[in-house]
């Protein structure tokens, strides 16, 4: 059995009293949300703090209506409204591949844009990270994945919403001691696996926010991992088009799970807006998306399988945005 | 830290519970209310060995705290059964070789006890789909998704809707456990959650 280390359980009501516990929290907290990814780091004993603030008794977390998503609302909340899939259908597939049933029954957007990076040198129990040595992100001296490297880690961004919102051009709002602020997603993320973005600790995300002209964008999230249910993204592609007939009129791009956050191509994008969504075009972009991915070793495969496999999904990606039939091979046969 | 006295409303029983801020509901229905259906396996939401309901939504009991659900329903494998008779997916996993070693079947369950209300003819992939978060390392799954099929062919049936734990209440006069320390019904003493 994996023991939850102890703390002290905070159970507010507003947010307003949250960030009020959270300041009056000198030692140390953190903010549960639906906990599939806080409790499993804190029964590892990674970065545990004495104060635990959960968000689940909170409303104005939990509303979602047009477009607007609250930090607070669970993965099958969204999975089961209908007139947010018909408005924005690329959710149905990211969900349907996001963890396992049970997992989204309980994890919420917010902690799912929030969740901590991942690496094979950090997801161990503490026992196992006693003999292999402890790593920069928890207690010791360097990245194990880069060594040399003391002041940046390389864990793995491991989210799948996250790109998805950002193809889809979301906002995010924030909460905090000094009041809100709202910014564009693709703002939010810092590429450090420690750091990880540039919300103050004390923040609270209130809402994700979707454009009204999203709805007429054209979007496919594309995710690789080795278990069919439950796993983290080994790799993955968010893109999302307009169209004027063949032609690309607007492209967003992201390649997600191959560093520690999810990276916004809009050089790549920029490049090819204009051009026609023809095959030549999407193999040029998706050998610009491979060529641009440079994934280390924190994760289970082999950085130059998950490089290769950037350009694949990419391609998936923009087939399934021109209108073909994609499917899905197992995990295994994918290459 | 401290421990606080809790009332979970288990099975439509009552028990007072004594648990620190940091335990889970697994643990707190196992050790502090004596309700040892619920099974803890990889303790870290991956194998839903630990799966119970809450307000009738399937909740993994590892990741949950105990403190977060005071006051709301939960239902275990134990308040599944009547006094007389079987559910009708317990039937059917005993039936169709559902469950061998066992420890992973009272997960299986509960998550399919979710789905058979929500979906009364579910397709294999719907309940492929369904049970993708819970883990078997003996049956290699057909047979469980043949008992889920099974009990859902009973259930349209027998009935026209999947029996609740309410509708099923022939119940004991005391919940499991030792009955010594069981006070009025469905009431226990005040236990000790964990260590």
């Amino acid at each position: 059995m994996m023991i939850l280390p102890e703390f002290e359980l905070a159970r507010p009501r507003s947010v307003d009293e949250a960030i009020g516990v959270a300041r009056a929290a000198t030692d140390g907290f953190d903010y549960l949300g639906g906990g599939t990814d806080l409790l499993c780091n804190y029964k590892w004993g990674l970065n545990t703090n004495p104060t635990v603030i959960s968000l689940r008794h909170i409303g104005e977390l939990q509303r979602m209506a047009d477009g607007s998503v609250g930090g607070g609302v669970t993965l099958a909340a969204i999975e089961k409204d209908a007139d947010f899939l018909h408005d924005f259908p690329v959710f149905r597939r990211t969900l349907d591949r996001l963890a396992s049933p049970l997992i989204r029954q309980t994890g919420t957007l917010a902690g799912n844009i929030l969740v901590d990076t991942r690496c094979i040198w950090l997801n161990q129990s503490l026992f196992a990270r006693k003999a292999l040595g402890k790593c920069l992100k928890a207690d010791g001296p360097e990245c194990r994945v880069v060594k040399g490297s003391i002041d940046r880690c390389y864990a793995n961004y491991s989210g799948d919403m996250a790109p998805v919102f950002m193809v889809l051009g979301g906002t995010m709002r924030l909460a905090g001691p000094d009041g809100e602020r709202t910014l564009l997603l693709r703002d939010f993320f810092a590429l450090d696996g420690i750091r990880r973005n540039v919300k103050q600790k004390e923040e609270i995300i209130v809402s994700l926010d979707l454009p009204s002209d999203a709805k007429t964008l054209r979007a496919s999230y594309q995710k690789f991992r080795v278990r069919e249910a439950w796993d983290f993204p080994e790799l993955a592609v968010a893109a999302s088009a307009r169209m004027d007939g063949d032609r690309i009129e607007e492209l967003s791009l992201v390649a997600n799970a191959v560093a520690s956050i999810p990276l916004w191509m809009d050089e790549i994008a920029a490049k090819y807006r204009g051009e026609t969504l023809s095959d030549a075009t999407i193999d040029a972009i998706a050998e610009d998306m491979r060529k641009a991915a440079k994934p280390v070793k924190a994760t289970l495969l082999p950085p130059g399988y998950r490089k290769a496999m950037v350009g694949v999904m990419t391609a998936r990606a923009l087939r399934e945005i021109r209108g073909d039939v994609v499917t899905e091979k197992q995990s295994g046969e994918a290459a | 830290m401290s421990k606080t006295l809790v009332t979970l409303n288990v099975n439509d029983a009552t028990y007072e519970v004594a648990i620190k801020p940091q335990d889970t509901l697994a643990l707190a229905l196992r050790d502090g209310c004596g309700l040892t259906g619920t099974k803890i396996g990889c303790d870290m939401g991956t194998c839903g060995c630990c799966t119970v309901l809450v307000d009738g939504e399937p909740a993994l009991g590892c990741l949950t705290l105990a403190l977060e659900v005071e006051g709301r329903r939960i239902q275990t494998i134990e308040g599944l059964a009547g006094a007389e008779r079987l559910h009708p997916l317990q039937r059917a996993f005993a039936e169709c070789g559902g469950s061998q070693c066992g420890f992973c079947t009272p997960g299986f369950v509960m998550t399919s006890v979710a789905l058979l209300r929500t979906n009364k003819a579910p397709s294999r992939d719907e309940i492929k789909a369904a049970i993708a978060g819970n883990l078997c390392r003996c049956t290699g799954y057909a047979k469980i998704v043949d008992a889920v099929e099974h009990a859902a062919e009973q259930i349209r049936d027998e009935d026209d809707s999947v029996p609740t734990p309410n509708e099923m209440s022939e119940k004991p006069e005391t919940q499991a456990g030792d009955k010594d320390d069981a006070g009025i019904h469905g009431r226990r003493q005040p236990a000790t959650a964990g260590r």
